[in-house]
């Protein structure tokens, strides 16, 4: 059997070399990006990166300087610790910092690269034993030179207050609470130290988490009581105070942020950063198409349209990690309530569904198969359900409308039955526009074998704190999973018992020796190791298909001609966008 | 006229206590779990959880006392805060009910002003061109929803012309010129094509209709036919005699719009990037935001029976039998 981190490397050169490096340069013209994108330089196996430089520029000499007007469609809030969601997270990522983040570079960064860390108010750490962890934090990072924080610089003292925090209110604090044991500074303030509870090869990818811990200052927890009202941290770019979360948030240049790139030029390039609040997408492409906006988000159903209407504009097609799925009434694992209960009826649902057909609908220039490891995460973590390293289990993907009858029939539903489908009439449609297209005609690809659905919309705010949070009252429900970092969130969150703490776990799964099968994975230092337990798992998920995973659109996003020092756009990017892809933006208004 | 003021103060209290009453059970019968909303999506929310959470809110208690507690703050001024964001709701509705008040107070006066001259026109001219024609438009201006319209207006220019509207909202008091392009001529050069026009449109039609039946029921009343006889100008027959009395039932009828245009600016205020009460309501709504839903629709019951107050009055002041009657 190929080694899997070999495999996937090779597999992830081969992928880019036929076709995502061709879309890549073919869209933004970059020779030097595509060189990038085949990932001419590698890791050296097992060195921990020492410095927070980003790769250099590929497209010139940047021009610091310069205002970059974006857009999002929602701010629901500001303070990161207390928020679930990834577009708050997404907003305090330009503010504030988090000991280390995810590895990202100008063009596109290898798959199997995707999700690794890299350092932030860490400059370097070290792992004497299984469980300890040192970090040593960068001397030159200081918060914002305003109220309350006056530039004062960031100690280990920070990092123990940040993690009180986090561990008392945070929604997410079980992400690290179940791993870590305790956090010290040391006595002259410059290093911090982790224990953890048990060995967890996942630590560092956790502690990357934009979920997770961000360094919120002390100062500004006992002003404001939260951080809730303003934004005050040690990240690249200040909230401005002319910002109005309903009008335009304004990003200002941290003068005295801590990073520089490979010339010594102080990062970020950005005089300021603007992001308007547009709910509406037509409004955005039409400001977009005006010149008003330099980059935005692109529904699939509109790629083509945009790409006539805007010729010179930059499209970067990224898969992202977010993952959508069929998951069913909980009732089907904790009482044994047919038809799901029969794995043959869950395996005759994922067969009877044309992934690639449903690609075509969603994502016309492609995708992927996700399995319960979202394609969103890359090669090193996710196995593609095409594969021959999926085994047996590979069949369960396959669109093969005779077996899946078949199986109905072994299960005692030759002639099929009907169903509820639960989902989200509202919010998705705007964030992730892909996921309606699917739902749209999830119930003509279903009919096939028999599977006549009823569609059972519910606003986003009901589904979520109902269908989503505790599961469909009946039949099934199509739904995204939202931001996991680290195989570790996707399995132990959605697989393992809900006694255990698996609060994603929607469908009460219960199995014995799948959670055996995570904690021994989730116990592994040696990450080689852990991947060929990863495969493991998802090889057996895919066999019980206890979730149906159903496709990872590639999204798109748009950039006008003279936005340039653009990093990768899949990964981690999209979520953690201050830090791991604005930091090198520039402006070239002369392109 | 002050016996009629009183009564209807006094009527006045009983309509806003079902109103509330009404709006307080509703929002609890809306499918959701707020505990869970508050718990966070990824929390197992366990029995001690929920009642942690529920006691911390007051949510343990009647419903009685929970009701009249709410209505007191709220009369206090005092509407809690927002579950998502945790920003107060009062501080929240100070900037943005401004907002949409002059949004919904432009919209009246563009509707105003496209319905009046051609309702009237239209009746005066009864049965030709001139009457044909602009109950066509009437017609049409009820039929086409303004999400369509803003859809259209939004999309056709940039297509067109490469042209956009103003990406940033600007305060009214902050600069009065920029506030109002964005209003009503987002591209400029005169072209009323904003979202108060749009908002406008879709009243006009009823107005418009409106004015005509009543301007055409007027005008066939004996003293309109004195005056004609008499050899009076046309123009003082129709202003000085007839439009008067037409327009009673256009006051009450364009007062009772109000409702129509909160609603539209809902949709609007989302389309164009208006930070208003619409706006607040959409995303509250969305977000499950109980709080807040709960008290932007007070203050919109509260201006809809305020403002119907003001029409009686005017209606009364118009025409004195309402008073005796």
């Amino acid at each position: 059997m190929t080694e899997p981190r070999s495999f996937w490397d090779r597999y992830a050169r081969a992928r880019m070399s036929r076709r995502r490096a061709l879309q890549l340069a073919a869209v933004s013209g970059g020779g030097l990006a595509f060189a990038a994108a085949c990932g001419e330089e590698e890791e050296e196996e097992g060195k921990t990166p020492t410095a927070a430089s980003p790769t250099a520029p590929a497209e010139g000499k940047p021009k610091p300087g310069g205002t970059y007007r974006g857009t999002v469609s929602l701010v629901l809030g500001y303070d990161p610790i207390k928020a679930t969601t990834f577009l708050t997270h997404a907003l305090a990522s330009y503010c504030y910092s988090r000991l280390l983040r995810y590895k990202t570079t100008q063009g596109e960064l290898p798959q199997s690269e995707w999700y690794s860390v890299a350092p932030e108010l860490a400059a370097s750490w070290e792992n004497p034993d299984d469980t300890t962890y040192i970090f040593t934090l960068n001397p030159d990072a200081k918060f914002h030179n305003v109220e309350p924080t006056m530039g004062r610089k960031v100690d280990a003292e920070d990092i123990v207050y940040a993690w009180n925090l986090y561990q008392s209110v945070s929604p997410n604090k079980n992400n690290l609470g179940s791993i870590v044991d305790s956090v010290q500074a040391s006595a002259d303030k410059t290093q911090v130290t982790f224990k953890l509870k048990q060995p967890f090869g996942l630590f560092l990818n956790r502690l990357a988490s934009f979920q997770d811990l961000w360094i919120l200052p002390k100062e500004l927890i006992e002003a404001d009581g939260d951080g809730e009202k303003r934004m005050v941290g040690s990240g690249p770019f200040m909230l401005d105070p002319s910002s109005k979360r309903d009008v335009k948030l304004v990003y200002k240049k941290n003068p005295d942020y801590f990073e520089k790139d490979e010339d010594g030029t102080p990062l970020p390039y950005l005089d300021a950063l603007e992001l308007a609040i547009i709910a509406d997408v037509n409004q955005a492409l039409t400001q977009f198409a005006a010149g008003n906006l330099d980059g935005i988000a692109v529904p699939p159903q509109l790629l083509q349209t945009f790409r006539d209407e805007n010729p010179k504009a930059t499209v970067n097609l990224a898969l992202r990690n977010v993952l959508s799925f069929i998951y069913f009434d909980p009732r089907t694992y904790t009482e044994g309530l047919p038809p799901f209960n029969d794995d043959r009826v869950r395996r005759a649902l994922s067969m009877t569904l044309d992934r690639d057909a449903l690609l075509s609908v969603a994502s016309p220039e492609g995708g992927e198969w996700p399995n319960i490891i979202n394609a969103g995460m890359g090669s090193a973590w996710w196995l593609d359900p095409r594969s021959a390293e999926m085994g047996e289990a590979a069949k369960n993907y396959e669109y093969n409308i005779e077996e899946a009858k078949a199986l109905l029939s072994s299960a005692g539903f030759a002639d099929g039955f009907d169903v509820n489908m639960h989902f989200s009439s509202s919010v998705y449609t705007t964030i992730v526009p892909y996921y309606d297209l699917v739902r749209q005609v999830l119930g003509s690809a279903l009919a096939p074998a028999g599977i006549k659905i009823t569609e059972v919309p519910a606003e986003y705010g009901v589904y979520i704190t109902t269908t989503f949070a505790k599961g469909p009252a009946d039949g099934f429900a199509f739904g995204l999973e939202s931001v996991f970092t680290d195989v570790g969130m996707y399995l132990a969150n959605m697989l393992k018992p809900r006694s255990a703490g698996a609060g994603r776990n929607h469908s009460e799964v219960d199995d014995a020796e799948l959670t055996a099968m995570i904690d021994d994975m989730l116990a592994q230092t040696d990450i080689e190791e852990l991947r060929k337990k990863n495969f493991e798992i998802q090889k057996y998920v895919s066999g019980k298909m206890y979730y149906v995973p159903v496709v990872t659109p590639l999204e798109a996003g748009a950039s006008q001609e003279w936005v340039k020092g653009e990093v990768n756009t899949s990964g981690p990017t999209t979520y953690a966008v201050g830090t791991e892809g604005a930091l090198t933006l520039w402006l070239d208004k002369q392109a | 006229m002050q016996r009629y003021i009183l009564r209807r103060l006094f009527l006045m209290v009983p309509t806003i206590v079902g109103g509330t009453f009404m709006l307080f059970m509703l929002i609890r019968a809306i499918p959701g779990d707020v505990i869970q909303q508050i718990a966070g999506e990824n929390a197992i929310v366990t029995p001690e959880v929920r009642a942690e959470i529920e006691s911390r809110l007051g949510l343990d208690e009647p419903w009685y006392t929970q009701y009249w507690k709410w209505l007191g703050d709220a009369i206090r001024g005092d509407f809690g805060e927002s579950l998502r964001t945790g920003v107060p709701i009062g501080e929240e509705m100070r900037n943005r009910l401004p907002v949409t008040l002059e949004l919904t107070s432009i919209a009246l006066v563009v509707s105003l002003i496209i319905a009046l001259p051609i309702g009237i026109l239209s009746a005066i001219r009864q049965d030709t061109w001139l009457d044909y024609v602009p109950r066509s438009i009437a017609i049409g201006a009820l039929a086409i929803p303004a999400f369509w319209l803003a859809t259209l207006v939004i999309v056709l220019p940039s297509v067109w012309w490469k042209l956009a509207p103003p990406i940033e909202y600007v305060d009214l008091w902050k600069d009065p010129w920029a506030n109002l392009k964005i209003m009503v001529f987002p591209y400029g050069r005169f072209v009323p094509v904003g979202p108060a026009v749009i908002l406008g449109i879709g009243l006009s039609g009823t107005v418009m209709r409106l004015t005509r039946a009543q301007m055409l029921e007027v005008l066939r009343q004996d003293y309109i036919r004195t005056a004609w006889s008499k050899g009076l100008r046309e123009r003082t027959v129709i202003i000085r005699h007839a439009l008067k009395n037409a327009l009673i039932p256009v006051v009450t009828v364009v007062g009772l719009q109000l409702p129509f245009l909160i609603g539209g600016a809902v949709i609007l205020e989302q389309i164009f990037n208006i930070p208003g009460m619409g706006r607040y309501l959409f995303l509250a709504i969305q977000g499950l935001d109980y709080t807040v839903v709960q008290s932007v629709v007070l203050v919109i019951i509260v201006t809809v029976i305020v403002s119907n107050l003001l029409i009686d009055l005017t209606y009364a002041y118009l025409d004195p039998r309402i008073r005796y009657g």
